[in-house]
């Protein structure tokens, strides 16, 4: 308690002197440029397809290789590479400023600085690469352009992709900005926020072509061109006690490319289009609050916010769509929907409220209690369309639409839904009970509820309950285990009979949705941290998670398990050598239940098309990972690492009828591999220190990245570019994502020159003592600090002087050195002043007794002997001083008379050394007559 | 008591210094500590924690408490909870607080997951090593063996973090993640280590709210909803890291399956009846699975004559 207030005078002091030292305030730098080269060679995976000449042969095609994802977030081309790192400080002002990878696609800039406790400023750029798919091919012209017509106007379109033409995805996401904050050295601050992320490239999409899921799709490059601007204000208050906070944020959202034309091959190469995402702007207040050093040391915490986010589209009315859906279409038309208001206005009204109380009502037992409140509110203008229809005899379209044959293509009328709100609201309730010290047990309860406006569950119910044990106890191990409990019932509508709507048949009433599902969850989490011994450190985790999904007398998914382990292993000293060791595993397992046909329930007569089927999933992933660095010379340091991770994934399906007819249509039911991926990586790296300012870096980085998956299967054996489903259903793919296979191998170096302007210490050249040591103030200065400086200095004498004994207590700290019994120069000015100054008032002097006394720490032998030998330092300055030896005499009296009793009772050591100090004293007991007053 | 009055009388005696010491032959702000302990005080003496020190060492002894004892005979230890083995959390944290309690960062302290779970300030900062400009927070440098070769030379946060969240280190490591280890999203851009009213700490008051922070191209608001968008991204994406292609947690069609059965609307076997590794195989399965067709899932303005409501355009 003591230091804290002390430290809040220190610092305040320190700050408070500014001005007067404003004159001499010298601008003090250190930091390091580096310049250097980075040489990279990257081999990409090779996509062996095939593209097919007729629905069942297939010819051989070798595709590209795609060097996207050794480059996925940095740039790694052969360059020059360039870093700054550089900070300087006065007692006024400061500075930082970091930059690398300058003038590549990766290049991060930060620069700061300020007045210390003033105000400060900040600047920042960061570019992010986002490499996806390089070498894609497509058969459409001027693949990432906002219109991509068929080649030449062909048609049909080349199948041969050597053919096509080629393009990559990426992008390139970009933010700059800075900001400014001031607080003057008050409580008070204010602060803005501005900055804009520019993000350009190409996305992958795709359009499914004709109108009919068998009819196809194409692989398409998206050209993008999103920009946000944020600007943020903010202010308020903060002390150790009150903080609020008022805050503004403005997000304006603009996407430059809006539409995107492409030739649709199953329209005859009509221009169908694909839409870029709408502009937008959000705009939140926020209010944040907390208070602290309440009664029952509790605290109170609150926020507040409300946003909305809006934006105005025009309705589209039209989109392409055949004049017939019979193969292939003589003709293209525009199927024309009227949409009952031009103008979508779309808005997104959030509100929420959290407030949170901690407090701590008895000494061993912590409390929090919170409630969240949260509501999205959709006041979008919904847009409905009325039925159309296309073709000579669109005019017997029915308004329910379908009804397609050679002359017409119907569309039914659509009715737009409520649209989608909820509410959610949150209560809670944590304790902590430290029943014993450095063991805690803790409990949790936590009730989320959430209202939506939908038919397929309108409530969910989520509850958790968890309890926990921790234990720090040993020196050097700590632990806990964790148990919780989860389980979420939601008034799923299973009776619903599906309407016009078709929005309702896209979650079928027969089924529970995996979001809304009804299921009981156990979880088990524990840790262990420990080091067995001196610069051995042991750290080793695991999860258990299982969820039971309930209603199993309707589909979806079943049950699923997910198992975590990790574990460290760190051996050695920074400055020698060090070894450290990772591993984590982790397995997810879960199964769900589909059918197909019209029969809707599990379990019933199956058939050859009408059936259940379902998969069982499984994902797993293991990495090991060891790193080492050593201190060979003092200028030489190597750092080297090596780690191996692989994920593997797999889908096994099952049918109900599988050991009859094997399955809808004939087809058998296999399984199939996901996402199997290896990364090998190895790195080393040296550091030479030339001398102080000079220093290299070399280094040398091998990456391995192997992927596999059925998804893509083909593109590593026969998976085709072009697929031929049939006369009019063809597929077309680009290669996105086929094989981001890699080896990559890196070499760079780096010579950098380090500077410092912070100059050495020299040691004043006033005496040893200098005025600002405290404890030893007194001494060097007898006369007037007895009197200023308490503790050290003697106490003053117990009894007046005209008693005919008097004793006088010195603390031991004053005379002599810890665990020493030398008189120390600022003992013998104490005696001095304490003894020897007033023997000249005792007339008769009959005997001195000096008695050595010590606190309770450390064996009684030897504080025995340490008293007595400090009794007899005293006794021989006393003696030097011209005390008659005979009248002298001492004893030790070891730990045996304390005079604080039982008042020391610390567990803290440092705080039970300071509190057993007045036992730590001799006793200097003169006996004599005095005779002056 | 006695503790007390000797480090006010030094306080005071050493502001009293500050005015009175002689001039000496370097600047007036440099602690007698640094003639020892001299990375100590290269560390601090360009941060606000030792630009205005004193030749005492006040704001040394602002943390290292009882300093001037060692001062006189360096085998007494300065008795700070910062280096004790034994003081709790919240001692070591109290040494911190006292100056940095009413910073507005800390607001949410009391109420986070980290102070109740006995983090203390020291196990994610440290002041003295070496410090860099790229890591303004001083953050302890924590070594990291998952061997990725970085462009980047700053020393990146999220090492701190995974030396305790292993569990969470390695998911950042899986082929589909946020640019963490790369350097370009830090851990602290999502959650707030120093305590939040929000689950997981994070930043924001909701999923949806934190996410579309950064990736506004899916905030909308559309004429056609996807609902799972609106309510919660976690539904469909795990944000730390997948084996799958935009951290989805699972692939589609196993990820639309969960709600889609498929069987009533369109299943996923089509007109070929077959499954992958048949030729032709089933293009509900190829490369991006349903997505390769619904490729606006996360909305649509399109109208129904294009399937904008089945997310097609």
């Amino acid at each position: 308690m003591a230091n804290k207030r002390l430290i809040a005078v220190v610092v305040s002091g320190l700050f408070a002197n500014a001005p007067a030292l404003a004159a001499d305030d010298p601008f003090y730098w250190s930091g390091e440029a580096g310049l250097g080269y980075r040489w990279s060679n990257v081999d990409g995976g090779q996509r062996n397809g095939a593209y097919g000449t007729s629905a069942t042969t297939l010819a051989p095609f070798t595709g590209p290789a795609d060097e996207a994802k050794a480059n996925e977030y940095r740039d790694l081309r052969d360059s020059v590479i360039g870093v700054f790192d550089v900070r300087g400080a006065s007692r006024s002002y400061w500075f930082s400023g970091f930059g690398d990878q300058l003038g590549l696609d990766d290049q991060f800039v930060d620069l700061r600085g300020g007045a210390w406790n003033s105000w400060r400023g900040q600047f920042y750029w960061d570019k992010i690469p986002h490499n996806l798919s390089w070498n894609a091919l497509s058969p459409l012209s001027d693949p990432t352009s906002t219109r991509q017509n068929a080649p030449a106007g062909a048609y049909p379109p080349a199948q041969n992709p050597a053919l096509w033409n080629g393009f990559n995805y990426g992008l390139q996401r970009d933010t700059i900005g800075g900001n400014v904050e001031a607080s003057f050295r008050s409580p008070w601050f204010v602060r803005a926020d501005y900055n804009e992320v520019t993000t350009t490239g190409v996305r992958p999409s795709s359009g499914q072509l004709g109108t009919g899921s068998g009819n196809g799709l194409i692989e398409i490059g998206l050209p993008v061109e999103y920009k946000t601007k944020n600007a943020t204000f903010e202010a308020g208050y903060a002390d150790k006690m009150w903080s609020v906070k008022l805050g503004y944020l403005n997000s304006k959202f603009s996407s430059a490319v809006d539409t995107v034309q492409w030739a649709n091959f199953y329209l005859r190469n009509g221009l169908d289009e694909l839409y870029g995402p709408p502009d937008s702007e959000l705009s939140k207040w926020s209010l944040n609050a907390s208070v602290r050093q309440l009664p029952l040391d509790t605290t109170i915490a609150a926020r507040f916010t409300r946003s909305e986010l809006t934006n105005s589209v025009d309705v589209l009315a039209s989109g392409l769509k055949p004049a017939s859906n019979i193969a292939p279409p003589p003709a293209v038309g525009y199927l024309v929907t009227a949409p009952s208001r031009s103008t979508f206005d779309g808005e997104h009204t959030t509100t929420s409220a959290s407030i949170s109380i901690a407090s701590t009502p008895w000494r061993a037992l912590e409390t929090r209690l919170y409630y969240d409140y949260y509501d999205k509110d959709n006041g979008s203008t919904p847009i409905d369309y009325a039925a159309g229809g296309l073709g000579p005899g669109a005019a017997t379209c029915p308004p329910t639409g379908g009804s397609n044959n050679a002359t017409r293509y119907c569309l039914g009328a659509e009715v737009a839904g409520e649209p989608f709100a909820y509410t959610k609201n949150t209560y809670g309730l944590d304790v902590t009970w430290r029943f014993a010290p450095r063991q805690r047990l803790l409990f949790g309860a936590n009730w989320l509820s959430i209202d939506r406006d939908s038919e397929i569950a309108q409530e969910s119910d989520e509850d958790r309950y968890f309890v926990e044990y921790r234990n720090t106890m040993a020196q050097g191990i700590s632990g806990r285990l964790k148990y919780q409990y989860m389980q979420r019932r939601s008034d799923i509508n299973h009776l619903r009979t599906p309407s016009g709507n078709a929005n309702l048949n896209t979650v079928a009433y027969f089924y529970s949705a995996y979001d809304v599902a009804n299921f009981d969850q156990n979880m088990v989490k524990a840790n262990i941290d420990f080091n067995p011994m001196d610069r051995l450190t042991i750290g080793v985790g695991g999860t258990w998670k299982k969820t039971n999904y309930k209603d199993l007398q309707y589909y979806g998914r079943t049950d699923d398990t997910t198992t975590l382990v990790d574990l460290n292993v760190a051996y050695g000293t920074p400055d020698k050598w060090q070894v450290s060791a990772i591993a984590n595993w982790g397995l997810v397992e879960f199964n769900q239940a589909y059918h197909q046909g019209t029969g809707p329930f599990p379990n019933g007569t199956q058939t050859p098309t009408d059936f259940d089927w379902g998969t069982e999933n499984t994902q797993d992933y293991w990495l090991v990972g060891v790193s080492g660095d050593w201190m060979v010379t003092p200028q030489l340091k190597l750092t080297a690492s090596a780690s191996y991770m692989k994920t593997s994934g797999g889908v096994d399906f099952w049918s109900g009828n599988y050991a009859g007819t094997g399955g809808y249509l004939g087809g058998p039911l296999v399984n199939y591999v996901t996402d199997n991926t290896k990364t090998t990586r190895f790195q080393i790296k040296g550091d030479y220190a030339f001398n102080k300012n000079w220093s290299a870096t070399f280094g040398y980085a091998y990456e391995k990245y192997d992927y596999a998956d059925d998804q893509m299967r083909g593109y590593q054996g026969y998976y085709p570019y072009y697929q031929n489903l049939g006369s009019t259903n063809n597929s077309w793919f680009t290669g996105a994502y086929a094989n981001p296979s890699y080896d990559a191998n890196i070499v760079w170096v780096m010579f950098k020159y380090r500077f410092d302007t912070i100059p050495a210490y020299v040691a004043p050249a006033v005496a040893a003592v200098a005025a600002p040591a405290p404890a030893a103030a007194p001494a060097a200065k007898p006369a007037p600090a007895p009197a200023a400086a308490p503790a050290p200095a003697p106490k003053p004498p117990a009894a007046p002087m005209d008693a005919p004994v008097t004793k006088i207590t010195l603390q031991s700290k004053a005379l002599f050195d810890f665990d020493k019994a030398v008189l120390t120069p600022a003992g013998s000015a104490a005696i001095d002043a304490e003894v020897i100054a007033k023997l000249p008032q005792v007339t008769k002097l009959d005997l001195v007794l000096v008695s050595g006394h010590t606190d309770r720490l450390g064996s009684d032998v030897y504080n025995q002997k340490l008293s007595e030998r400090r009794a007899d330092a005293v006794r021989d300055y006393l003696v030097s001083k011209g005390v008659p030896k005979g009248k002298v005499e001492t004893i030790g009296m070891g730990e045996k008379q304390p005079v604080t009793g039982n008042a020391c009772q610390q567990k803290n050591r440092k705080e039970l050394i300071a509190c057993l100090q007045p036992d730590r004293r001799v006793e200097v007991e003169v006996k004599g007559e005095a005779v002056k007053k | 008591m006695r503790m007390k009055s000797i480090l006010a009388a030094a306080a005071l005696a050493g502001v009293a210094a500050l005015a009175a010491a002689p001039a000496l032959a370097q600047p007036a702000g440099t602690p007698v500590c640094a003639n020892c302990h001299e990375l100590a005080h290269k560390s601090t003496v360009l941060t606000a924690h030792g630009a205005r020190n004193d030749a005492a060492g006040t704001a040394c002894a602002a943390c290292h408490t009882n300093i001037a004892e060692h001062v006189k005979d360096s085998k007494i230890k300065p008795t700070s909870p910062l280096t004790s083995k034994t003081a709790t959390a919240a001692e070591k944290s109290a040494v911190c607080l006292t100056c940095h309690a009413g910073n507005r960062n800390m607001a949410f302290w009391q109420q986070g997951m980290h102070r109740k779970n006995d983090v203390s300030c020291n196990d994610c900062h440290a002041i003295h090593q070496a410090v860099s400009a790229s890591n303004p927070k001083m953050l302890r440098v924590q070594e990291f063996a998952g061997a990725i070769y970085t462009t980047t030379a700053r020393q990146l946060a999220y090492k701190t973090c995974v030396a305790c969240h292993r569990d969470t280190r390695g998911e950042i490591l899986k082929p589909s993640h946020h640019p963490i280890v790369e350097g370009k999203v830090a851990c602290h851009d999502c959650h707030d280590p120093h305590g939040a009213l929000s689950p997981s700490m994070l930043k924001a008051e909701s999923y949806q709210d934190l996410c579309i922070s950064c990736h506004a191209d899916k905030r909308g608001p559309w004429i056609h909803e996807h609902p799972p968008v609106m309510e919660n991204c976690a539904t469909c994406h795990t944000p730390h890291g997948s084996a799958h292609n935009r951290l989805l947690a699972q692939k589609p069609p196993a990820l639309c399956g969960d709600c889609h059965p498929g069987g009533h609307t369109h299943g996923l076997y089509d007109g070929r009846g077959t499954l992958p590794g048949v030729n032709p195989s089933n293009i509900r399965f190829e490369g991006s699975g349903c997505v390769g067709c619904h490729r606006q899932i996360h909305g649509s303005n399109a109208p129904p004559s294009a399937f904008g409501q089945f997310f097609l355009r």
